[in-house]
């Protein structure tokens, strides 16, 4: 269906790797190219570097970015190919960026079905075609109810009801007028949505955080030039046991390996010192370090005790480490104690360290170890949802439902109301099938009792 | 056109329509204002356009049905206009999509003009007479069979038996074969849909008891009045006086109840009661003798239509259930008990009624039954409610698991107009689901089927926000003008009615005001004082309410059309009607069973089948594009 929409998805495998690649096909191509790379008439079949930079203006990644004209890709629509350093908060984030651009992604064989329908695929494969698309559409479904069956299932299938039960509520005083349906009061109403508010805001969390257990966690090292970042990074990494693989940061402005700790899998980043500077390239290093407080999972925040709190630092700091899983490191112990605890941002613990004790790192990791199992706990999230569609599409019902929320709170008319609330609905039925129009009825006449 | 009744195999006529009833009569009408020359055949003269159950038309999703018969060419409207005697706009509170219109009538005006109606009607011959069989050569009907021993032939025959299949009705534990009380039973049909593989099933519906209004002490209900200003079904700004009086001013007919636009209608009142716990009582201790809790009746009735046995055996905690007393007519003191349909015996029928409030001595001068028949499966039917098993034979209203008048005449107006397309040699015409309420009834009856008597709500409709009941005319104006269903005055001047809308929403997306706002964001603030210009204000109140309308409700409209662009993508990719969907790779068993069975026509009616997922769908796209 829809074969207009400009389709979107990751053609290589998730996780890491030296190179990712995704690929957009449909008629926003161009567009996307005007206001991603800044090329209006993009050189078909031309490689070019570009930044990457989302909507709202951050730098993503540095990408190669090729574009294919119309006929001439395998989908024989207008094609754009993206090849991004394999790490999938960075292709993440480039797919949210696309959906926030229009752009869909792709369906079960899609890419496939495009090529048939344009003609990019001899007519006599057609069968192949056809059984292409229902294997992989098996495959996700198989997938899907895998991931389906146990406790998230039986939370998404209760969202469902909940909100037929909210459907027949508005649909009951639409049809049945001379029926004596009860006037629904507003507040009663709010109360019902209010826990489907946060059942959908609960899902697409713990969708977070089993994405973030099935590809490890990010740790970052975050703090004023020179307090010692980079001697605790080499610190925590000495250890033979600890190191998987490396991964050398030429292109970034930050270093990032792999460790295990406490069994889990972690990527630690070693980031650019924050301050307020006039050099540029130093000022995009700075702004990839603030970026990297927001996605990531925990942050070392690495201040020097024998210097004073640079107030520089907190205010570029403040707003985004809020929210965030804060270990404080007073570094330096061995010296002279100036550095004061004011204006330290919400955390879960203070350490002193200093790099010339040798249980400097075993001191921070058994802390890590402990922070790992206190906000991700493995054992009470569902089961997993790591596909990207799925917790997209939670996000959309999410939208919407708070988009009901506030209709009902302005006394829309239920036919309004109703509109929204089938959006919602819709986009849930694309994860775990659709009801359709009898199902809310049965449970009206279940409810109600019809029949002037 | 028409030279009378002939019998003649070599001079079929165009169409035969089997039925009197609200499909029928729209069936034969419609077929006749496409110049087809139509027999109609009824059992009985006197029962033609009777309503059976209730006397309204409309309410809520039925309301908007009228209207679009009514832009569709369909008689209903402006019958139900010359037959009402109180008129009521439902959710009147609510915002103009679900706003429906409803009206109590005179049954026998709402009947007697019907009939006239068809009587003066060239190009239609009437006849009385049961039809007992199908004539079938060759897998296609040719004409049809009589109580008498006649045979009739036809290029089309359009089927409207109503619920008269095989009838049984029940009133406690006494049985009685017919239709309706009173009425003939057709039993030959059946068995020749068996014979032609027509699958049929049987639903249950049922009607509450009549009371003589002199024996009900009014005084002790609460009263009804009708609206100051009535809101009628049929469109008058676009038809012409002759056009709005063509029985009044061609025929003989003398009742003219509504000959102006008079807004101080003497219109009849209403009352409502309600059941009592000695009701209650009555009917939990006698509910072993009513024959839907013995097991006697085996078909499914309707839940949104339950006997008040039902509503107490499930609902029985609330205080009594609420009971609308009708008025039949203006000439009769019958007097029709909504919300009491039953199948009890007579003596608790009695029992039943005197419990309530108002009717402690109310006389039933006709008693309350329940009725059993059989229905054709309607996923054997083409969009065009032509059958799949058998050529040039149609089937239109309950026959097909429907219930309502005007789902009924709705039914009947597309199968008239497609019987005679096809007689005539002419292409078919769908209605489609993105055009109204009609679209969806057509769709969802021969696409999903029904589990119960089928009525229309208007949660069944995707786009609900675009259907209200004003703009009808606009939505069709398609078919209208490929099918010519409406005269070239009148659809001039639905035209001309559109581009003045568009031009009055485009002004008022555009056009600012003294605050530097536009008109349009005046009306979405809820602003409507002193933004309109003069030229606005004078226009028919009809085209006002839609512009305002239009612009109001913009962003959600947009939403909807959006929606519908879609929809038509898919309806574009046709499916062949000779299509093989067993032994395709790709495709699941399941899927191809229930595709073999509905033949969709289009790749948007497979996606709406239930239980065909999208993947079968993307097979199909691939494998219907390969054709």
């Amino acid at each position: 269906m829809h074969q207009k929409d400009t389709i979107v998805s990751l053609a290589t495998n998730a996780g890491e790797s030296a190179l990712g690649i995704i690929r957009i096909s449909g008629a926003l191509c161009k567009t996307l190219s005007r206001d991603i790379f800044d090329t209006p008439c993009p050189t078909p079949r031309q490689t070019t570097l570009k930044t990457y930079r989302s909507v709202n203006g951050k730098i993503i990644d540095q990408v190669i970015f090729v574009y294919y004209d119309l006929g001439k890709s395998f989908t024989g629509e207008e094609t754009i190919e993206i090849t991004f350093h394999g790490n999938d908060i960075i292709a993440e984030k480039i797919l949210e960026d696309l959906i926030c651009r229009k752009c869909r992604l792709a369906e079960p064989g899609e890419y496939t079905k495009r090529a048939f329908l344009n003609g990019k695929i001899d007519l006599t494969q057609a069968e192949s075609v056809a059984e292409i698309i229902a294997a992989k559409s098996e495959k996700e479904l198989e997938l899907a109810q895998h991931q389906l069956r146990g406790s998230l299932s039986k939370a998404l299938c209760n969202l469902q009801s909940d909100l037929i039960n909210l459907q027949c509520r508005f649909e009951a005083s639409i049809d049945f007028p001379e029926d004596e349906i009860k006037e629904h009061n507003k507040t009663e109403i709010i109360n019902l949505i209010t826990p489907i508010v946060f059942k959908f805001k609960d899902l697409i969390e713990f969708s977070k955080i089993n994405t973030v257990i099935s590809r490890g966690f990010s740790i970052a090292l975050i703090g004023p030039p020179n307090v010692g970042k980079s001697s605790i990074f080499n610190n925590l990494l000495h250890e033979k046991r600890a190191i998987v693989n490396e991964q050398p940061g030429t292109t970034r402005d930050y270093l990032t390996k792999e460790l295990s700790i406490g069994g889990f899998r972690v990527e630690l980043f070693d980031t650019a010192g924050i301050r307020n500077t006039d050099d540029m390239l130093e000022s995009e290093g700075v702004q990839s370090s603030i970026n990297l407080i927001d996605s990531a999972n925990v942050i070392l925040l690495v201040l020097d005790c024998s210097l004073p709190y640079p107030t520089d630092f907190y205010e570029k700091i403040k707003n985004s480490i809020q929210k965030q899983v804060v270990v404080i490191i007073e570094n330096k112990s061995d010296l002279n104690t100036v550095l004061e605890r004011n204006n330290y941002p919400p955390h879960f613990s203070v350490l002193r360290t200093s790099s010339k004790d040798s249980n400097c790192s075993d001191t921070i990791r058994k802390e890590l170890e402990l922070v790992l199992a206190n906000y991700f706990n493995v054992d009470e999230s569902p089961s997993i949802l790591v596909n990207k569609r799925q917790s997209h599409l939670l996000g959309v019902s999410l939208t919407h439902i708070e988009e009901v929320k506030s209709l009902v709170e302005l006394s829309s008319n239920e036919e309004i109301i109703l509109q929204e609330l089938q959006l919602c609905l819709d986009s849930l039925n694309l994860i775990i099938g659709s009801k359709d129009n009898e199902d809310m009825l049965d449970e009206l006449f279940k409810n109600f009792c019809i029949g002037k | 056109m028409n030279s009378g009744l002939r019998r003649d195999k070599s001079k079929p006529y165009d169409v035969i329509v089997c039925g009197g009833g609200h499909a029928g009569c729209e069936a034969a009408l419609s077929a006749a204002h496409c110049n087809a020359d139509v027999l109609m055949l009824t059992g009985n003269l006197d029962t033609i356009a009777q309503m059976s159950c209730n006397p309204a038309i409309g309410g809520q999703a039925k309301g908007q049905i009228v209207r679009e018969i009514d832009a569709l060419g369909g008689e209903m409207a402006l019958n139900t206009d010359h037959a009402a005697i109180q008129f009521k706009l439902l959710n009147s509170s609510k915002g103009p999509a679900v706003q429906a219109p409803r009206a109590q009538c005179d049954k026998k005006v709402y009947q007697l003009r019907m009939k006239h109606v068809l009587e003066l009607n060239k190009n239609i011959s009437l006849f009385q007479g049961v039809v007992t069989g199908l004539i079938i050569v060759n897998g296609r009907c040719i004409g049809v069979k009589t109580s008498l021993g006649l045979e009739f032939y036809g290029k089309s025959v359009v089927v409207t038996t109503g619920t008269f299949l095989r009838a049984l009705m029940h009133v406690g534990q006494e049985k009685a074969e017919g239709g309706r009380l009173g009425d003939h039973v057709s039993t030959g049909l059946s068995a020749d849909f068996n014979n032609a593989g027509i699958e049929l099933q049987r639903f249950k519906t049922g009607t509450p008891p009549r009371l003589l209004g002199r024996s009900i002490n009014f005084d002790k209900m609460q009263t009804q009045y009708g609206d100051k200003k009535p809101t009628k079904f049929a469109f008058y700004d676009t038809r012409t006086k002759e056009e709005t009086f063509h029985v009044e001013h061609s025929g003989r007919w003398f009742h003219m109840e509504h000959c102006n636009d008079n807004e101080d209608l003497d219109q009849v009142t209403c009352s409502v009661t309600r059941t009592t716990s000695q009701t209650a009582k009555i009917i939990q201790d006698n509910l072993h003798l009513s024959p839907l809790y013995r097991g006697d009746i085996c078909g499914t009735g309707p839940r949104y239509c339950p006997s008040v046995e039902d509503k107490i055996v499930r609902f029985g905690e609330k205080d009594g259930h609420r009971i609308h007393l009708e008025p039949e007519g203006r000439n009769t003191d019958e007097w029709y008990v909504n919300g009491l349909s039953t199948s009890l015996p007579f003596d608790i029928q009695n029992q039943v009624v005197h419990s309530i409030p108002g009717l402690e001595n109310a006389i039933i001068i006709r008693p309350a039954y329940a009725v059993e028949y059989d229905y054709a499966i309607p996923t054997q039917l083409a969009r065009t409610l032509e059958s799949l098993k058998i050529e040039s034979l149609f089937f239109a209203g309950q026959i097909n698991g429907s219930s309502g008048y005007e789902e009924a005449a709705a039914q009947g107006l597309v199968a008239g107009i497609n019987s005679a397309r096809k007689a005539l040699g002419q292409s078919s015409v769908i209605f489609g689901r993105d055009k109204g309420y009609i679209g969806v009834l057509i769709d969802d009856l021969v696409t999903k089927g029904t589990t119960e008597p089928y009525r229309m709500f208007t949660s069944r409709a995707e786009y609900r926000l675009l259907f209200n009941h004003s703009s009808s005319e606009i939505r069709y104006l398609d078919n209208i003008k490929e099918c010519q269903l409406l005269s070239k005055s009148r659809i001039s001047a639905i035209e001309k009615k559109q581009e003045l809308i568009d031009t009055y929403v485009n002004l008022f997306q555009t056009q600012r005001i003294a605050n530097g706002n536009t008109i349009a964001d005046e009306l979405k603030r809820g602003n409507e004082d002193d933004v309109f210009p003069e030229k606005f204000l004078v226009l028919h109140d009809d085209i006002k309410s839609e512009i305002i309308y239009q612009v109001k409700y913009e962003g959600y409209l947009v939403r909807e059309l959006k929606n519908i662009e879609k929809l038509k993508d898919a309806e574009k990719i046709k499916i062949p009607h000779d299509f093989v969907y067993t032994g395709i790779s790709g495709l699941r068993k399941e899927s191809a069973e229930k595709l073999s069975l509905v033949k969709p026509e289009t790749l948007a009616q497979a996606n709406r089948i239930s239980g065909v997922n999208p993947s079968d769908i993307n097979v199909l796209m691939v494998l219907i594009t390969k054709k």
